[in-house]
């Protein structure tokens, strides 16, 4: 098994699964003006980011997926967990506390921070080790989601907060 | 007088030419003793190998060139960092893809040619394969010229370790990988992208590989052709000469065919 660390955020990735990290903090940030970073609504600005996915990431993806999530199949996942700063720490949007279980009835096809046709999409925030985070999946099918959601699952388990 | 100088003239000459043609000839039976496997360079420690070796399908590698690399590698997932410094894992192994390996270095003249060509948008890469640069570390690769020299659209990944879990002999050096299989299907040395392609083509129609948009081919008419001039047809001859009690070195394979008259 593949296992991948950055900024204190580990993913031990499953066969076929890749990752990339991205570190978007203010004053430490490695990426160049080139690098989007579309948050979420009325979100601030994103920290550290992994991106995880079962098909071939493109070379530009924002934080939210956009530059990935267009070209997936319905067999595709696409998981991004987005650490947001200091500031959001204890805030009510951030109460839960440890790393997500996602259910298929999380998922919505207006959940999406890109509506397209088929696929569906879940947004969870979290506080872990003090960190607060946004764990965002997209499923290449929204009616197959019942399938793919075990996967989702062992994929966010291989994620650790270090 | 002039006479004499004139005949000693075509004697020359005509030694000369029966020189020339003697060393032709010595050239000639030392090129069908080499092909036959017997090396009468006296540097050769090895000694003559018999014809038998020569046959043996174990070739006859001169110092410098890389082995063969054994039919049974593997293919192993990358993990490094890309061009601005953040890690990044690329799935090679257990896809359901080809993955297409360019190993290149910041330095050599010859990568240049690449790294140029790997910035066009029309980029025609063999089977539509994913293509993937793999610099060395860090510890041997600039950073910065790295950064400037990296496409915009194909992954770049700093990792000495892929160099050294592949067994990159040289660079430039390309390695395509079916994720499926976990195999190395094709590799090699190349100087510019033409040649890649017609040696991961090449290597591909050796197996019977027919690929699109980086996935094989399991129906259709490119599948069927590429299935019928590959490695599996070469296996199904053999397969059905055996059945008929026909072995390899059988004389009856190289009787010519019998002809009505």
């Amino acid at each position: 098994m593949t296992a991948v660390a950055q900024a204190g955020i580990q993913v031990e990735l499953l066969a076929g699964w890749e990752a990339r990290f991205q570190n978007n903090a203010p004053g430490q940030s490695l990426a160049p003006s080139g690098r989007s970073s579309n948050g979420p609504r009325n979100a601030s600005v994103t920290y550290s980011v992994a991106h995880v996915a079962n098909f071939a990431l493109p070379i530009q993806v924002s934080d939210f997926g956009a530059g990935a999530v267009e070209i997936m199949t319905s067999a595709d996942i696409f998981v991004a967990l987005c650490e947001y700063g200091p500031e959001s720490v204890g805030t009510a949007l951030f109460a839960s506390q440890g790393l997500p279980t996602i259910k298929a009835t999380d998922f919505g096809k207006q959940s999406l921070q890109r509506v397209i046709e088929g696929q569906g999409g879940c947004q969870k925030f979290f506080t872990e080790k003090g960190r607060p985070f946004c764990l965002y999946v997209v499923v290449g099918s929204y009616l197959q989601r019942f399938r793919t959601v075990p996967i989702i699952n062992q994929t966010v388990q291989g994620i650790s907060i270090i | 007088m002039e006479a004499i100088i004139a005949l000693l003239a075509v004697a020359v000459l005509f030694l000369g030419l029966l020189v020339a043609g003697l060393l032709r000839s010595h050239a000639e039976i030392l090129r069908g003793l080499h092909d036959l496997g017997v090396n009468l360079d006296p540097n050769h420690d090895d000694g003559p190998p018999s014809r038998h070796q020569g046959h043996s399908g174990q070739p006859d590698i001169r110092p410098g060139v890389p082995q063969p690399r054994s039919s049974d590698t593997e293919a192993f997932d990358l993990v490094g960092l890309d061009s601005f410094g953040e890690v990044l894992s690329v799935a090679v192994e257990s896809t359901n893809r080809l993955t297409l390996l360019a190993f290149l270095s910041s330095s050599c003249l010859t990568c240049r040619d690449f790294w140029k060509e790997f910035d066009s948008e029309r980029l025609n890469v063999p089977g539509g394969a994913r293509l993937v640069i793999v610099t060395k570390g860090l510890e041997a690769e600039s950073e910065s010229a790295i950064r400037n020299l990296s496409p915009r659209v194909i992954q770049t990944v700093l990792s000495t370790e892929a160099w050294i879990n592949y067994q990159v002999p040289v660079a430039p050096y390309f390695i395509m990988v079916d994720g499926e299989s976990n195999r190395i299907v094709g590799e090699g040395a190349a100087t510019s992208w033409d040649q890649v392609r017609n040696l991961m083509g090449q290597a591909m129609a050796d197996i019977g590989l027919a690929a699109e948009r980086g996935r094989k081919l399991t129906s259709g008419s490119a599948s069927q052709s590429a299935r019928l001039n590959g490695e599996a047809r070469a296996q199904r001859i053999d397969d059905e000469l055996r059945a008929a009690g026909i072995n390899p070195g059988d004389p009856r394979l190289y009787q010519q065919p019998f002809v009505e008259p």
